[in-house]
């Protein structure tokens, strides 16, 4: 209850990394699951919101949803198998568009799928769109990825 | 509780009182300037790379604390309140207004025109993108001639939206670059852009945002400025001919021989209303505008990838005009790159797909590349289209917050259809090319880039201030920048903005001798 955050995602990591082999792409699924564990470190419930123009409350970021992930992780069973994990999503209808704490495994995707990685994988190009990247090569097709 | 004393005193510190601060620091040298700010400023130039990582990872304000708790306007479209104001994150768009939003009773019979002549604000628009450092190509129409050029080159167009843009032009409609208040080149000591796609928090300063030039002003020891601090009231002490005072929430006076209310469109009628000022017309608050938009998601065959530069696109100016035989509908054309449907979870017999199968079907679905195409149209407030204060909303020090109701008039009403008709018209003409399927349309059930609320106008009975932002009621009171619009245009209205307050700049500035 009172450890520090990096311990909650030290505690569920292993398994994270076991859940990416099955519900992500074969190549990316060791990365993917490295960044989601460092990304659930350094979530900061309670922080504000960007609001920007058009979004007039305040607001602020839910619990971490890792809170939730020790649980669904046991009850996915040991060795994590497909079927459990088809199983746990079977009340979830789509890729949330950030992970929301509803199950490990839809915010896995949804934690991939919205990233820049996410994009450049399923576009098949290098878009990169996270990154700084000048206005010399703007108008050049994004280059293919291998 | 302490009294300060200025020459010019300027509440509010967004775009506007940048803009009027420093071109009145160079016209009046010697004239002291005092601005006072509700919200904090934000002068962390070096923290906006993290800032920006954090916003992209994890959603958090780039700007935190921007703005004021309890200090809320029901139907407003920003809550920030801070040195910078809303352009702290504005996406830099500077299109241009045409003189048509400037003569609608002359040339249309509708609503009103403006007190002042297109020749006279192109001038000022000129001025604006200089100031702003605007980068752009010009329009194709000659009505759109400008009389000096951009100061820089357009931001090149992205793979995309140059795919984008031969694609909208096989329909006949001419596309152009969006002009951007972003840097081509290093430009008034700021860096030039490097395409970081987060323009909101734009980490290398080539967008422009008012802080830059607070932050400048300051340093030359040509303003003070006084943030985190909240006017309530101005006050006038000889019967209403002049204000003497500005009162702020801490206790503090402000006393000066000029005011300038520049708090945006929202803010600056409620003080005036607070203060019971400037509203012998009873138009303090009204006709508050903005224009309505209607946009499609077009299919098309070619190689469109999303956010390759987002907050960057297209705009034709086509139908900015209108022929006075045709039903009347203006509007500005914006194209941009879009993403393709999102990877789903499971397929339409309802399995759990996991792994490369995700992959393999979004592909198998999504293989045409996708535009946004929004039309942003335009629409003439009614009278009560409105900024009232709320009584049942009450901030920590009793006074009650603001509530905008935006209304159209009559003529705006009835011929609504028509326009939904013809924008439709135009998505379907657009999409003939390429294999376009419109995959969804939608409308704003706001108005974006909203204005209003003390309009300009010769006639002190239907307005509040005259062409200079310069109160009907009051010879020492101007508003500048948003409120005084009349009407919004159909499209974005920050340069406007800023060319009108230029303008008010040299007025205000002839009333202090220059010094020898």
């Amino acid at each position: 209850m009172f450890a520090p955050r990096w311990a909650r995602a030290q505690e569920v990591a292993p398994s994270i990394r076991e859940l990416a082999k099955i519900v992500l792409p074969a190549e990316t699924a060791a990365k993917t699951a490295d960044q989601f564990i460092e990304w659930i470190r350094d979530y900061k419930p309670g922080a504000e919101i960007a609001s920007g123009y058009g979004n007039p409350r305040t607001q602020v970021t839910p619990a971490n949803p890792s809170v939730n992930y020790p649980g669904q992780l046991r009850a996915l069973g040991s060795p994590i198998t497909r079927a459990a994990v088809e199983s746990a999503l079977a009340s979830i209808d789509r890729i949330p568009q950030r992970p929301n704490g509803k199950h490990v495994a839809a915010d896995l995707l949804s934690f991939f799928y919205n990233s820049a990685d996410g994009e450049d994988y399923l576009y098949g190009v290098a878009i990169k769109r996270d990154e700084c990247r000048g206005l010399a090569s703007s108008t050049e097709r994004p280059a293919r990825l291998t | 509780m302490a009294t300060h004393e200025s020459d010019v005193c300027i509440i509010g510190a967004g775009i506007s009182a940048a803009m009027l601060a420093q071109k009145l620091s160079e016209l009046r040298p010697g004239v002291s300037i005092t601005i006072v700010e509700a919200g904090r400023s934000f002068f962390d130039f070096e923290n906006r790379f993290k800032q920006r990582e954090r916003m992209l990872k994890y959603n958090e304000n780039p700007w935190p604390g921007d703005f004021i708790e309890g200090q809320f306007a029901a139907g407003g479209i920003s809550h920030t309140m801070a040195v910078g104001g809303q352009a702290l994150h504005w996406g830099g768009t500077c299109n241009r207004f045409s003189e048509e939003d400037l003569r609608l009773k002359s040339m249309y019979g509708l609503y009103i025109d403006w007190p002042i002549e297109w020749a006279e604000l192109e001038k000022f628009y000129c001025e604006a993108e200089r100031r702003l450092g605007v980068s752009g190509e010009p329009s194709p129409f000659p009505e759109d001639k400008r009389s000096q050029p951009y100061p820089m080159k357009p931001i090149p167009l992205t793979w995309s939206l140059e795919r984008l843009r031969e694609w909208g032009n096989k329909s006949g409609i001419p596309f152009q670059a969006t002009p951007q208040a972003k840097n081509t080149i290093a430009y008034d000591g700021r860096a030039a852009c490097i395409r970081c796609g987060t323009c909101d928090i734009c980490p290398t300063g080539a967008r422009y945002s008012p802080d830059y030039t607070f932050k400048k002003l300051i340093a030359e020891k040509k303003i003070t400025l006084h943030e985190r601090t909240l006017i309530r009231k101005l006050v006038s002490e000889d019967g209403n001919k002049t204000v003497a005072s500005a009162r702020a929430a801490n206790g503090d006076v402000y006393r000066a021989k000029t005011f300038v209310v520049a708090s945006g469109y929202t803010w600056s009628s409620h003080l005036l209303l607070l203060s019971g000022l400037a509203n012998s017309s009873g138009l303090v608050g009204k006709y508050m505008n903005g224009h309505s938009f209607i946009q499609a998601f077009i299919e098309i065959d070619g190689e469109i990838y999303p956010n390759m530069n987002p907050q960057y696109g297209l705009i034709s100016r086509q139908f900015f005009r209108c022929s006075g035989n045709d039903p009347y509908v203006r509007h500005d054309l914006r194209i941009w790159e879009a993403a393709r449907e999102a990877p789903r979870l499971k397929d339409s017999a309802g399995k759990v797909l996991l792994g490369d199968e995700i992959v393999k079907d979004w592909r198998s679905r999504a293989r045409r590349g996708v535009a946004r195409v929004r039309a942003y149209y335009d629409v003439h407030p009614a009278k009560n289209s409105e900024l009232t204060l709320d009584l049942s909303a009450k901030n920590q020090y009793g006074d009650p917050m603001p509530k905008i109701v935006h209304r159209p008039d009559d003529a705006t009403a009835a011929r609504l259809g028509a326009t939904r008709k013809h924008v439709q018209e135009i998505f379907e003409r657009m999409a003939r090319n390429d294999h376009g399927k419109i995959l969804r349309t939608n409308e704003g059930n706001y108005l974006d880039h909203p204005a209003g609320g003390c309009r300009m106008g010769n006639d002190p009975s239907t307005s509040v201030t005259d062409s200079f932002g310069r109160a009907h009621d009051h010879e020492n009171l101007f508003v500048v920048g948003a409120p005084t619009l009349p009407n919004a245009g159909c499209t974005n209205g920050t340069l406007t903005f800023v060319a009108l307050t230029l303008r008010s700049a040299e007025e205000i500035a002839r009333g202090f001798a220059k010094k020898a």
